[in-house]
């Protein structure tokens, strides 16, 4: 039985393939983004809403922030449950991030899993 | 009586207390460290004191001869040859001072002996009194002439110092003349008179001129202006100048005991001083980039693999020796190798720019077909092109031998592959190899999203990845820089030609001479 799915946002190749790996293991299904612009598109295409979309915070194209105002604008992807990863506590977005989560990076595999779990129930 | 004097007079006359005193005139002129004769109203001799004596003495003239009765102003018109000149000048002179014409005549001259040179004013003055006559004395300034020698000797060193300066100077007196000004100064300025000419103008008019090579010549002459009220010294003060180039400036209020006595000015082109210290900043602050961009690449796939690794921790301990699940932890081991093999890559980059930097790129020639080579790299990136769903056309010519470092070819060809795998997925590449001119040229041609113009030339140096790639692609943007190098190890060439839009061809040459190699 598939849970999911997760949509995972992160700019770095080889953390993405990573933690895409270690979720997929868990039995997840993970869609794939490089960036904030790839994140919507494959929203938009995407006829059920992800369970959960755990994105980076700090990524060249849209970050996280932007990304996550962009959500906000649409009906269907407001609700979704997001989680930053973010390797500090990063003041002035705030308000922008209310009912936001975050995991600390470097990331904890059980903080990761059980978010997922959370998440996915 | 002749000899004898009036202590009464003299008293009258000089005011002095003489009253113990046995004097005679000649008692006082004999004791004149001056030369002195009296000459009657015809110029003969009618006394002379005993410094004339022993000037005449030092002349030549004998001991016991007298000038007495001699007629002056015949000697002078006699005297001829090196001074005749002078002789005649005197000789004018003392007649004018004789017939009541003058009062008094000055004449300066030489008398250089043999061995020393000698300098004296000849004074001729009207004798006072009821008789007609004159008193000629004959002052010696040898000693002050040397010293006047030796002051100018030194303003001349001094000045010599200034024109020789590299940056240019401008003396002005304390009256705004100037004093000075060397050829340095009037380079940078494009003064087109000579500086020897300049001395004596009113530094005002310098000024204008000046003025007008300063990008704002209305601050420009306001600032000057400043500094000449302020007196205060003024180091280095950058200016920017119409001709684009930028100058320092210096300002010292010359002071001699205390009181102002000039004005110097230095000025100095430092373009050139500027334009290095900005390249160095700008390569310090890519130098940096590259440390940030670099710690991110080396710290991305450590992350990776830690994450990995706790991840093969956790299902090791949770899944016991009974039931271990082998599909998800070979998985995790295959990528956690990948990853390796990235760092390993990344670390190799960066030992290569080191020994670039360092003078230690060695080469170990060996004469190989590059064709053989070529098909090497390809069967090797066959995948990672299939991957990327690139068709790969060839247009090798077979047997093409050439001695090359066959590890360090083999790097820049994977590194061309790799870059079009990275940067043109899905578009046909082409591959070409052709023996011709005594080069051995090699093209991998994408067709990608191209690269600008600008971008190019950045391509090929240290630390710099076009803008374009900085975002989708990771790596350290060390590859072309290194193959560059390589290449030109090789004593070949490494060239873009590229379009926006139109993709990207790299062409390789490589020296095909042999002889060299073989034995």
């Amino acid at each position: 039985m598939s849970k999911g799915p997760i949509l995972l946002v992160e700019d770095d190749e080889s953390i993405r393939e990573a933690l895409a790996e270690i979720l997929q293991g868990e039995g997840f299904v993970v869609l794939s983004a490089e960036n904030g612009y790839e994140a919507l598109e494959i929203l938009r295409r995407q006829t059920t809403a992800p369970r959960w979309i755990l994105m980076d915070i700090a990524m060249p194209q849209m970050s996280g922030v932007e990304c996550i105002e962009k959500l906000r604008e649409n009906l269907k992807w407001a609700k979704i449950p997001v989680t930053l990863l973010s390797a500090g506590a990063r003041a002035g977005d705030q308000a922008k991030l209310q009912g936001v989560a975050f995991i600390k990076k470097p990331v904890d595999i059980d903080v990761l899993l059980a978010a997922a779990e959370e998440r996915c129930r | 009586m002749a000899n004898g004097v009036d202590v009464k007079i003299l008293r009258s006359i000089y005011g002095c207390r003489m009253s113990n005193l046995e004097l005679t005139p000649f008692d006082i002129i004999d004791s004149l460290i001056y030369s002195a004769a009296v000459l009657d109203s015809n110029g003969a001799i009618i006394a002379v004191n005993e410094s004339w004596r022993r000037f005449a003495r030092e002349n030549g003239r004998s001991a016991s001869a007298s000038d007495i009765g001699m007629n002056y102003l015949k000697e002078c018109a006699n005297l001829a040859g090196a001074d005749a000149k002078g002789a005649d000048a005197a000789f004018r002179g003392i007649s004018a001072v004789l017939q009541g014409k003058k009062d008094k005549f000055t004449l300066e001259y030489a008398r250089h002996a043999a061995g020393a040179k000698r300098w004296f004013i000849l004074n001729a003055s009207k004798l006072r009194g009821a008789s007609a006559g004159a008193v000629v004395l004959h002052i010696e300034i040898t000693e002050q002439k040397e010293t006047e020698a030796a002051l100018r000797e030194n303003a001349r060193r001094f000045y010599s110092i200034l024109a020789a300066m590299h940056y240019g100077v401008l003396l002005v007196s304390r009256e705004g003349k100037i004093e000075f000004a060397n050829q340095a100064l009037c380079d940078l300025f494009a003064l087109s008179s000579p500086p020897s000419d300049l001395p004596g103008l009113p530094s005002t008019a310098m000024l204008e001129k000046i003025r007008v090579a300063y990008q704002d010549p209305e601050g420009a002459g306001a600032r000057i202006l400043e500094l000449i009220e302020r007196a205060q010294p003024v180091n280095d003060e950058e200016v920017a100048m119409r001709n684009g180039r930028t100058y320092l400036r210096g300002f010292v209020p010359l002071k001699i005991e205390g009181k102002q006595a000039g004005r110097l000015w230095q000025v100095q082109d430092i373009t050139e001083r500027k334009r290095l210290e900005t390249d160095l900043r700008v390569a310090i602050a890519a130098r940096d980039e590259f440390l940030s961009i670099a710690s991110h690449e080396l710290k991305t796939p450590l992350t990776a693999i830690q994450l990995l690794i706790q991840n093969q921790e956790r299902l090791l301990r949770s899944a016991g020796p009974a039931a271990l699940p082998y599909e998800r932890l070979a998985r995790g081991s295959e990528i956690i190798l990948k990853e390796i093999k990235r760092l390993a890559v990344l670390i190799d980059d960066l030992l290569d720019v080191s020994r670039i930097s360092a003078g230690r790129l060695s080469l170990n020639r060996e004469v190989i077909d590059l064709h053989s080579l070529i098909k090497e790299v390809l069967a090797r990136e066959e995948m990672q092109l299939i991957k990327a769903r690139m068709p790969l056309e060839e247009d090798l010519q077979e047997n093409v031998l050439i001695a090359i470092d066959r590890l360090r070819i083999d790097q820049v060809l994977t590194n061309l592959l790799s870059n079009a795998i990275k940067y043109a997925p899905g578009k046909p590449l082409r591959v070409g190899l052709a023996a011709e001119g005594g080069v051995a040229r090699i093209e991998v041609r994408d067709q990608g999203p191209g690269i600008s113009k600008g971008d190019q030339d950045k391509l090929f140096t240290r630390f710099e990845r076009a803008a374009a790639s900085a975002t989708a692609v990771s790596g350290l943007g060390l590859g072309l820089f290194i193959s560059k190098q390589i290449v030109e190890a090789h004593h070949g060439k490494i060239k873009i030609n590229s379009e926006p839009g139109s993709g990207a061809s790299f062409v390789v040459t490589l020296p095909l001479r042999l002889e060299k190699w073989i034995l």
